[in-house]
């Protein structure tokens, strides 16, 4: 149960900082 | 009466709060520069930023919060807790990042500078309520752990926790709060670590299968309970709405704006992306897997949602560890009350004292802070005797703040009409105030589409509308104003340090 619930959400997290942080190197790209 | 937990917890409160206290006043006796107080001098890096933002958001909606909401929503409460690590995640990369650009220290600044003082007055006011609303609950968290150690009764120990958590904000600021979260934040970990092995050790096959049917077996709850996302419906209707509310508000509010405004520059307030949303679900999900266990214990079956959790932890735990977790417990509410009580007083004394005295010290800035850290304490500790449904009052309150991100949006990038802008807040909350006050009198399909949607609906289409049909000022970042600025030129030399 623990498990379940934990490891979806820290990996839902995860996932979700780094599509952000690569689109904010991404935009920071573009523009230089 | 738990005498030997009580003076630990109380111990450790005053050892850190005196300690840290005492470092910061002697650290700070001769400097009186920009924003000692509220800003704590923005001289914070990545970690003191990244662990005081989650500490401020990880207090009563985490721990009494979640033991109280998981019991009537399910695995689905994670999502209140996922939403402050979205939100954070993003606004370190955005909303946060431009604020800290402008160098601003209120969320009231960010909106004079983008519509004008009247709008600014209005956010600012709601962003009080929301404030000491939050704190509110983190009043009544407090309570319900006073309430566990010593069995008297819930509205008296409210009462002891208002003091308590008085003291813990008024002698230093925003810089001491930080430093105390970076020490709490470990002493979290680890109670909430060993709270959850000490459990598993105590489950019969030393894991969580017999909680799991009971569950499953119980034809009130069913496999959909205990699940992430408790079925589409359960998702559509509870899920999304307790995950969108916090989100905005979390984007928006004064108190993760004040944080990342404290922060020493845009690339350390960016890494706190990695670290925020995990160090936050951590603790949502093994409070829920503490309260959903101790519900399935017959001998607490007499015992109410909100507290079950507690005594089973206060009955099942040592004595030893239990003095931890719950000085661990207090250290959680208390930064999270903090944080809250902090970010209100600090928009009294900056966005309507300022109003009057525009031209004011350092010394009166501190002075005003803290009559407004007193008005709230009092404000706060009256409202905390009602004891609301923690998450249900977060979902509700948290609603109203979900305009001002289109406001940010739209007025740092597209345009800024202030008539518009007016619009968008002033018709949302008013339906939002009509479908929670009238409900009785309103159709079920309507009542059934949470204010959370509406607000952000309709919010977003006034915004839209408005603006394509009005005329405005360019967004500030496009605009004259922004490149002929002193935070402009801040920022130029920032990036050139390799810092933006």
């Amino acid at each position: 149960m623990f498990v379940d619930i934990a490891l979806k959400a820290v990996l839902i997290q995860v996932v979700y900082a780094a599509i952000i942080l690569a689109i904010d190197k991404l935009a920071s790209k573009k523009k230089k | 009466m738990q005498v030997g937990i009580i003076t630990v917890v109380v111990l450790y409160e005053i050892i850190t709060i005196g300690v840290v206290g005492w470092f910061i006043t002697k650290k700070s006796k001769n400097k009186e520069g920009e924003d000692e107080f509220a800003l704590g001098g923005r001289s914070l890096g990545t970690w003191a930023v990244g662990t005081t933002m989650c500490l401020t958001l990880l207090g009563s909606g985490h721990l009494t919060g979640t033991w109280e909401g998981a019991l009537t929503l399910g695995g689905a409460q994670i999502w209140h807790v996922m939403a402050n690590g979205f939100a954070m995640s993003l606004g370190a990369v955005t909303i946060y990042r431009w604020a800290r650009r402008m160098r601003i220290t209120t969320t009231g600044e960010i909106l004079t500078t983008l519509y004008g003082a009247k709008l600014a007055l209005l956010v600012a006011a709601v962003n009080i309520a929301v404030g000491w609303a939050v704190t509110s609950f983190e009043t009544q968290a407090l309570g319900i752990i006073i309430n566990s150690l010593t069995n008297i009764t819930l509205p008296i120990c409210v009462v002891i926790a208002t003091v308590l958590r008085f003291l813990y904000v008024v002698i230093g600021g925003t810089k001491q709060v930080a430093m105390l979260n970076q020490i709490n934040v470990i002493i979290l970990y680890a109670g909430m670590f060993g709270a959850l092995a000490f459990l598993v050790w105590k489950l019969p096959g030393h894991n969580f299968d017999t909680i799991r049917n009971y569950y499953l077996n119980n034809p009130d709850y069913g496999e959909k309970f205990i699940s992430f996302t408790g079925g589409t419906q359960h998702f559509l209707n509870i899920g999304i709405p307790v995950c969108i509310a916090p989100f905005f508000a979390h984007m928006t509010g004064q108190q993760t704006i004040q944080t990342a405004a404290a922060c020493k520059s845009e690339k350390a307030l960016k890494n706190i992306a990695w670290f925020v949303g995990p160090m936050n679900v951590i603790i949502g999900a093994i409070s829920i897997c503490l309260t959903l266990t101790a519900r399935t214990m017959p001998e607490f079956a007499g015992v109410s949602n909100k507290l079950v959790c507690s005594q089973m932890l206060i009955s099942i735990m040592p004595k030893w560890f239990m003095a931890i977790l719950f000085a661990a417990f207090c250290a959680a509410i208390l930064s999270s009350y903090g944080g809250f009580l902090m970010g209100s007083a600090t928009v009294i004394a900056y966005d309507f004292i300022k109003l009057y005295k525009p031209k004011m010290t350092n010394k009166e800035e501190t002075r005003y802070i803290r009559i407004g850290l007193v008005i709230g304490m009092v404000y706060v500790g009256i409202m905390a005797q009602a004891l609301p449904t923690i998450v249900l009052m977060f979902t509700w309150i948290y609603s109203f703040m979900i305009p001002v991100l289109w406001l940010y949006l739209f007025g740092f990038w597209w345009k800024r009409n202030l008539k518009v802008g007016l619009a968008s807040c002033l018709i949302s909350w008013i339906v939002a105030c009509i479908a929670t006050f009238g409900a009785g009198f309103l159709p079920t399909w309507y009542t059934n589409i949470h204010i959370a949607y509406q607000i952000a609906v309709i919010s977003f289409v006034v915004m839209l509308v408005g603006n394509l049909v009005c005329e405005g000022k360019p967004g500030y970042f496009r605009s004259k104003e922004w490149l002929e600025s002193e935070s402009y030129r801040i920022y130029l030399e920032e990036k050139k340090n390799g810092n933006a």
